[in-house]
């Protein structure tokens, strides 16, 4: 078996809105490819409507992409499992939602949200499963678990709903989870220890991460790797240390210039015009191009390729070469 | 003298099952074209000190005590018609969700001529027409906008005219509560750039709240940090850039991860915040807090100066 437990190729949801007479594209996601090794934890980084959401949602098949390939194990399971994804694919692949209180049923304790998956998925004991239920509490650091175990969610607080959440997904003992911003809701002094957790889970079961969020500083600390998104697609990969050390594209060097952090000051200036990508009708050409401080004649006309720096260390700008999108080869 | 001056306020909320006190004992003063920064979790109290030192607040919120001063006059005993005076003209709120601020049915110019019209009803319209131009190219906004309606306009650029209609009057004082958070971390920063040379040309004075603390950090003048309710720290920001001193600024300021620097294991603070129904004995902090000693869970521990000059609310501390 090769490490690569997930492989994304040109995966992209484009829709066509309007009416009869003036048809517009939108492309939310557009020609995403990036993949998986068991037990890595890659973050996706981007502003609101990058798309970042979307790819979580479509790894986990709950929203159709237009075009591309998932392959989980090196089988396209778009291929296999066209119209809706298999219970094998749901038990393996499972998603946490940003939102804790939407996210638990207010009239189901919690021993039944956890109850749920495991009956679906394997058969189990009735003693059996409340001892399941005990460890899977345990395992997400809600102790003493018989405390927790028929509590219903309006009496738990936003970390421990967050962490039920977490439980609900390791019930399958699954081997990815999409993590959608799984700390933005909660109060800044425990957001660390829901991060923690996941890291930990990681070390311990091997189970892989993909982790959505718009905050770099959460994703280098959670992270392996980060790949950024700007208006649908990926402009840059690399190690996480690395992508702060040394940002190439411009986009990432923005967002960079423009996180809070300690030591910093507004007076800085940032490298790039303000605005927003056109997601609808895209000019051709780079997304970021409009923007950029360093935008050439070619940026406006031919969309960018990957220009390959090291081994998944990518970004796609012509500053550092001059591959383009409809000639790439892949890796 | 200060501009704002907030001596022991207390606001409590009512509810079917008895008052429940989100603000206890606050106090700060604001002097002019100062930018103080007020930062709290969810439920600490931070939006409600602000709001009921505005006098906006309604039921089922009610001010159980305390003094609120504006230059001098006493705010808690203003009249409505005082206080329809007094708001927008010298103090004026930008709330965080600009889409609920603004009329979905009304297009940018009627908004600024409403105001105007309220305040000023001495101008004539085409001189409130080239106020509502002049505001809107402030804030970077190109004044053909001037007819566009809400829902036509991105999240970005309608906090920006929020924050222009809050500055149609020339206030001397602008709260400012959460207007960024909203936003993606580009689009906050370049607003909260303009904010500041605004502040500087106008001269007015910020109050700031939020529930970032390193945002804070670049931009205020002094801060605030609040607990359940209660003010634990306040002081010149160098203080807190250089780590605070409460155990729960320190704490906080450990729980953000950083850009820079070595990567640490995570540290957040054990706990979380408590609820407003039940608070814990003594300093509120005392369950979550690596310092508690036995005085801690008994005495509730009042703002007192540390050599600093930073105040804080610790009985480890002072």
């Amino acid at each position: 078996m090769t490490d690569k437990l997930l492989d994304i190729q040109h995966l992209g949801v484009h829709f066509a809105i309007g009416g009869l007479f003036d048809k517009s594209a939108l492309r939310a996601v557009h020609d995403v490819n990036f993949s998986v090794d068991r037990g890595d934890i890659v973050a996706l980084v981007g502003e609101s409507g990058s798309g970042k959401s979307t790819i979580a949602r479509l790894i986990c098949r709950l929203e159709k992409p237009t075009g591309g390939k998932i392959l989980l194990d090196g089988k396209d399971v778009l291929e296999t499992e066209p119209h809706a994804a298999s219970k094998e694919y749901r038990r393996r692949v499972q998603m946490i939602f940003q939102d804790p209180f939407g996210s638990l049923n207010p009239v189901h304790t919690v021993a039944y949200h956890l109850a749920r998956p495991l009956q679906l998925h394997q058969v189990i004991s009735r003693n059996e499963l409340r001892q399941r239920i005990l460890t899977l509490l345990e395992t997400v650091g809600l102790k003493p678990a018989e405390d927790f175990i028929d509590k219903f969610p309006h009496s738990l607080s936003g970390g421990q709903r967050q962490r039920v959440a977490i439980a609900r997904a390791l019930a399958t003992e699954p081997d990815l989870i999409c993590a959608d911003e799984p700390t933005s809701m909660l109060d800044v002094s425990i957001r660390m220890d829901i991060l923690q957790l996941l890291t930990d889970l990681r070390d311990q079961q091997q189970t892989a991460f993909i982790f959505v969020t718009h905050d770099l500083a959460a994703a280098r600390q959670l992270a392996d790797r980060i790949l950024v998104l700007y208006a649908g697609q990926l402009v840059e990969e690399a190690t996480s240390d690395e992508l702060i050390a040394d940002p190439k594209h411009p986009y990432t060097q923005l967002l960079l210039a423009a996180a809070p952090q300690q030591g910093g000051s507004l007076d800085t200036p940032l490298p790039a015009k303000p605005g927003a990508p056109q997601n609808v009708d895209p000019p051709p050409g780079c997304a970021f191009a409009e923007r950029c401080n360093q935008a050439m004649d070619l940026c406006r006309q031919q969309t960018p390729g990957w220009t390959w720096l090291e081994k998944k260390r990518r970004v796609r700008c012509y500053l550092y070469g001059v591959s383009r999108a409809d000639e790439e080869t892949g890796e | 003298m200060s501009l704002l001056r907030v001596e022991n306020l207390m606001v409590d909320y009512l509810t079917p099952e008895g008052a429940l006190r989100a603000v206890d004992g606050v106090s700060f003063e604001l002097k002019r074209g100062e930018i103080l920064g007020l930062v709290g979790e969810s439920g600490s109290g931070k939006s409600t000190a602000a709001m009921a030192a505005m006098r906006i607040l309604g039921p089922p919120a009610l001010i159980a005590g305390g003094s609120v001063l504006f230059d001098g006059r006493d705010v808690l005993t203003m009249s409505a018609e005082q206080l329809r005076r007094w708001h927008w003209r010298e103090i004026a709120i930008v709330m965080q969700s600009a889409l609920n601020a603004l009329n979905p049915v009304l297009t940018m110019q009627e908004h600024f001529l409403d105001t105007i019209a309220a305040h000023r009803p001495e101008m004539s319209k085409a001189e409130m027409l080239k106020r509502a131009a002049e505001l809107l190219k402030m804030v970077d906004i190109d004044p053909r906008h001037l007819n566009s309606y809400p829902h036509e306009l991105s999240g970005g650029m309608r906090q920006r005219v929020v924050i222009a209609l809050a500055l149609t009057l020339n206030p001397p004082l602008l709260i400012m509560d959460e207007p960024t958070t909203a936003l993606d971390v580009v689009v906050e920063r370049e607003i909260l750039k303009r904010v500041l040379q605004l502040q500087k040309e106008l001269g007015f004075a910020i109050l700031f709240i939020t529930h970032d603390l390193s945002l804070l950090l670049e931009f205020a003048t002094r801060l605030g940090v609040l607990y359940a309710g209660r003010l634990v720290a306040i002081g010149a920001v160098e203080i807190f850039r250089q780590g605070g001193v409460h155990p729960y600024t320190q704490g906080l300021l450990q729980a953000v991860p950083q850009l820079r620097g070595k990567r640490e294991a995570f540290k957040s603070i054990a706990g979380s915040p408590p609820s407003l129904k039940n608070p814990p004995s003594g300093c509120r902090f005392h369950p979550r807090c690596p310092l508690a000693e036995e005085r801690c869970r008994k005495e509730q521990p009042e703002l007192k100066k540390t050599q600093s000059g930073h105040q804080v609310a610790c009985h480890v501390r002072t």
